[in-house]
C-alpha cells in the first residue's frame, strides 16, 4: 500500500509546456493569496512527502477519534440504563432487521440500516417497503455498500457491522487524503496535525461511525481535488468517477474538474496539441453514476429511479429560496440546518474571494442540490465537504489563536451529534 | 499507439454517457410508477381496491379505491376527512374512471374547502363539460350537487385550479384546496335526487 500511495504521491516531472508554468503560477498565487503564514511555495518545490509520517498520524488521529465516539456512544447507554429509559426509536429501523437473522448493531440506524439491506440482499427488486409499500433501496448509491462487501462476505460481520466498519475504514483514508489534498498548505507537522483532526474531529463525525458514505465520499472529492492541483486528469477523473457513485452530489466534482482545466490552460493544450488526457478525464467524471444509471434503469426500467424514490420519502423539489424562508421561519432544529446551509454558502463565497473558484462552486452546488428538496440533513451535507474543511484550514492557519475556540465548538456539536444518535436520532434525519 | 487507445476510450465513454442519455429519456414503466415517482401527479401505490357502484359511490375515508375507479390524481390522503387535493401534486385533481358516464349525470360530493379556498368557486370537469362548485365561508363538510349533462362518454372528472395554492404553514408543505370525503354519480337529474344528504 505505501509504495502505491507513493506512486500516487510522486511529483511527474515529465510535462514541459509553457501551461505547467501558468498552473504553477496559480498554485503560488493561491499559496499567496490564501496563506499568509507559509512560504511561497509551489506543489513541485514543496519538501518530499514523509508520507510514513502522515500514514502513522492518520492512524493516531482515527483512534483518538474513535475512543471520542465510543466513549460519548457508551455515556449516552449509561445514563439510559440508570434512568430505566430507551432511547426513541431510530426511523426506518426496520430496514436493519429485515432479512437480517442477527442482532443489528446499535450505531447503524436512517440510512446505515438501508445500505445494510443493500450488502445483505443486494438492490431491490421493486419497492414494497415501508407502510405503504412505496419505498426501495435505490436511493442509495453502490460504491460504500461495495466497499463493506468484503467485510460482510470475506470476514463474516454482520451487515449492519460491516457497514459501520466500512466507514470507519474509508475514515482512515479520508484523513490520509486530506493530508494529501493540503500539503503544499502546511509547513510543519503542527500544520498536518490541525488538518488531520478537523477531519478526525468533525462536528457531524458520527457519520463517520453510523455507517454512512460520507467519510469514503469525502476521501474520494480530497483525492480528487489533490489531483487536480497537480494536474493528474486522468487520475482526477477516475477519482470523479468514484465520487460519482458514492453520492448524488459526486457528479458535480465534473464543474470542479472543468474550472481547474480552464484555469490551468490544460483545455488550450487540448485543442493545441491534442492532449486528450483532459478529455478523458473529464468524461470518467461522470463514469461511475453512468454505470450506476445504467444498473439502474436495468433494475427498474427508470434511470434516475434512484432520485425518483425520494418521493417514497415524501421530498419534493421547490424553491430553494421558499424552502430556506420556512425553515428558517420555523424555527427549531429546521432554522438550525437552513443555517449551516447559509454558513457553508458563505465559505463558498470565501474561497471565491480567495480564489479557489474549483473548491467554491463545488461546496455551492454540493449545498444547492440537496437545498432543491429539503434542509434536513444539512450538517452532513455541508462539513462532510474537502472544501469546507480547506476554508477552515485556511482560516486556522492564518488566525492560530482560533484553533483552540473551533476545536473546543466542533468537538463540542460532535458529541451533543453522537448523544442525540443514540438518544433516538431525530435531529438529525 | 497511445493516442489510439485514448481515442478509443474516449469514443467508448462518450457511447456509454449517450446511452444514458437514451435511458433517461426513455424510461421503461408502468403508468403507476410514472405518476407515482416520477410525475408526482398521484399517490397511488398498491392500490386495493373494493366493490362498489357509482351509485355508492367513492368513500375517501376507507383505503383503496372502488372497482369503477382506474387511478386517481392531485389526491392526498388525510384521515381527518377523507383525502384533499394538494397543487403539490398538479392543478388537476381527480379521477380516472373505467367505465364512461353519458347522458345526465348528478354528481354529488361531500366536501370542504380549505382555507385558503373560503368563498371561492372552483371549476368542476367532468369529460368535456365545466360546471363550478362555490364555497363559502363555512369550513365544514357540506354536500354539494352538480349537475352535467354528458353528450359523449365521459371518463375523468376532475377538479381544476389556476394556480398552485399557498402551503399550509411553514412545517406544512402541503397545499390543500378542497377536502373530499365522498363522491356519488348518480345517472339522474340533480332536481330529481331526493336523498341530498
Amino acid at each position: 500500500m505505501n509504495s502505491c500511495l507513493a506512486i500516487i504521491a510522486a511529483p511527474r516531472n515529465d510535462a514541459k509546456s509553457s501551461t505547467k508554468d501558468k498552473f504553477n503560477d496559480h498554485v503560488l498565487m493561491n499559496a499567496l493569496a490564501s496563506d499568509t503564514n507559509s512560504p511561497a511555495t509551489t506543489l513541485q518545490t514543496a519538501a518530499p512527502w514523509d508520507y510514513k509520517r502522515e500514514l502513522l498520524l492518520a492512524l493516531v488521529l482515527l483512534l483518538v477519534s474513535q475512543l471520542f465516539a465510543l466513549t460519548f456512544g457508551r455515556l449516552v447507554r449509561w445514563e439510559l440504563a440508570a434512568a430505566h429509559a430507551k432511547p426513541l426509536e431510530a426511523p426506518q429501523l426496520y430496514r436493519c432487521f429485515e432479512g437480517n437473522p442477527r442482532k443489528p448493531n446499535d450505531f447503524c440506524q436512517l440510512d446505515c440500516c438501508w445500505y445494510s439491506s443493500i450488502i445483505r440482499s443486494g438492490y431491490d427488486k421493486r419497492p414494497e417497503f415501508d407502510q405503504e409499500g412505496d419505498r426501495a433501496n435505490w436511493s442509495f448509491f453502490p460504491l460504500f455498500p461495495l466497499s463493506a462487501v468484503p467485510f460482510f462476505k470475506i470476514f463474516r460481520l454482520e451487515s449492519t457491522l460491516s457497514a459501520v466498519v466500512a466507514s470507519n475504514f474509508a475514515l482512515y483514508f479520508a484523513i490520509l487524503a486530506f493530508l494529501f489534498m493540503i500539503r503544499s498548505r502546511t509547513n510543519s507537522l503542527r500544520d498536518k496535525v490541525v488538518a488531520g483532526a478537523l477531519v478526525a474531529f468533525n462536528p457531524a463525525i458520527i457519520y463517520a461511525y453510523g455507517g454512512y458514505a460520507e467519510p469514503l465520499y469525502f476521501a474520494l472529492a480530497a483525492a480528487g481535488f489533490a489531483l487536480l492541483e497537480r494536474r493528474y486528469w486522468i487520475g482526477a477523473g477516475i477519482a470523479g468517477g468514484l465520487l460519482g457513485a458514492a453520492r448524488p452530489t459526486g457528479i458535480l466534482f465534473i464543474v470542479a474538474y472543468l474550472i481547474a482545466a480552464w484555469r490551468s490552460g490544460a483545455v488550450g493544450q487540448f485543442f493545441r496539441e491534442r492532449r486528450l488526457g483532459v478529455l478523458v478525464g473529464a468524461l470518467l467524471c461522470p463514469l461511475g453514476v453512468s454505470i450506476w444509471m445504467l444498473f439502474m434503469y436495468h433494475r427498474s426500467g427508470d434511470a434516475l429511479a434512484w432520485m425518483h424514490m425520494h418521493a417514497a420519502w415524501g421530498v419534493a423539489r421547490g424553491s430553494v429560496t421558499s424552502i430556506f424562508w420556512h425553515s428558517l421561519a420555523a424555527g427549531g432544529w429546521r432554522r438550525f440546518w437552513a443555517l449551516v446551509a447559509l454558513a457553508g454558502f458563505g465559505v463558498s463565497a470565501w474561497l471565491v474571494k480567495q480564489r479557489e473558484y474549483e473548491h467554491a462552486a463545488f461546496l455551492a452546488l454540493a449545498i444547492l442540490m440537496p437545498a432543491t428538496a429539503e434542509v434536513a440533513g444539512m450538517p452532513r451535507f455541508v462539513w462532510w465537504q474537502p472544501p469546507t474543511l480547506f476554508a477552515t484550514y485556511l482560516l486556522l492557519k492564518r488566525h492560530p489563536n482560533a484553533q483552540v475556540i473551533y476545536f473546543a465548538l466542533a468537538g463540542g456539536m460532535a458529541s451533543a451529534m453522537t448523544l442525540f444518535w443514540f438518544l433516538g436520532n431525530r435531529p438529525l434525519a | 499507439m497511445r493516442l489510439s487507445l485514448m481515442i478509443l476510450v474516449t469514443v467508448v465513454l462518450i457511447g456509454l454517457h449517450l446511452a444514458v442519455c437514451w435511458a433517461v429519456l426513455h424510461p421503461k414503466v408502468t403508468r403507476e410508477y410514472k405518476a407515482y415517482y416520477i410525475d408526482r401527479t398521484s399517490r397511488d401505490w398498491r392500490v386495493t381496491k373494493y366493490h362498489s357502484t357509482p351509485e355508492d359511490g367513492i368513500d375517501l375515508t376507507k383505503p383503496g379505491w372502488p372497482e369503477f375507479v382506474a387511478y386517481s390524481f392531485g389526491l392526498a390522503r388525510d384521515a381527518s376527512v377523507g383525502a384533499w387535493t394538494d397543487t403539490r401534486l398538479g392543478l388537476k385533481a381527480g379521477f380516472e374512471f373505467n367505465q364512461p358516464f353519458a347522458g345526465q349525470v348528478c354528481v354529488l360530493l361531500n366536501a370542504i374547502p380549505s382555507s385558503s379556498m373560503t368563498n371561492r368557486r372552483v371549476p368542476l370537469v367532468f369529460g368535456d363539460q365545466q360546471q363550478e362548485i362555490a364555497f363559502g365561508a363555512d369550513q365544514s363538510v357540506r354536500l354539494y350537487a352538480i349537475h352535467f349533462e354528458l353528450p359523449h362518454p365521459a371518463t375523468r372528472l376532475q377538479l381544476l385550479f389556476p394556480k398552485p395554492l399557498p402551503r399550509m404553514g411553514h412545517t406544512d408543505a402541503r397545499q390543500l384546496g378542497v377536502g373530499l370525503a365522498r363522491i356519488r354519480l348518480l345517472p339522474q337529474p340533480c332536481s330529481g335526487v331526493s336523498d341530498l344528504r
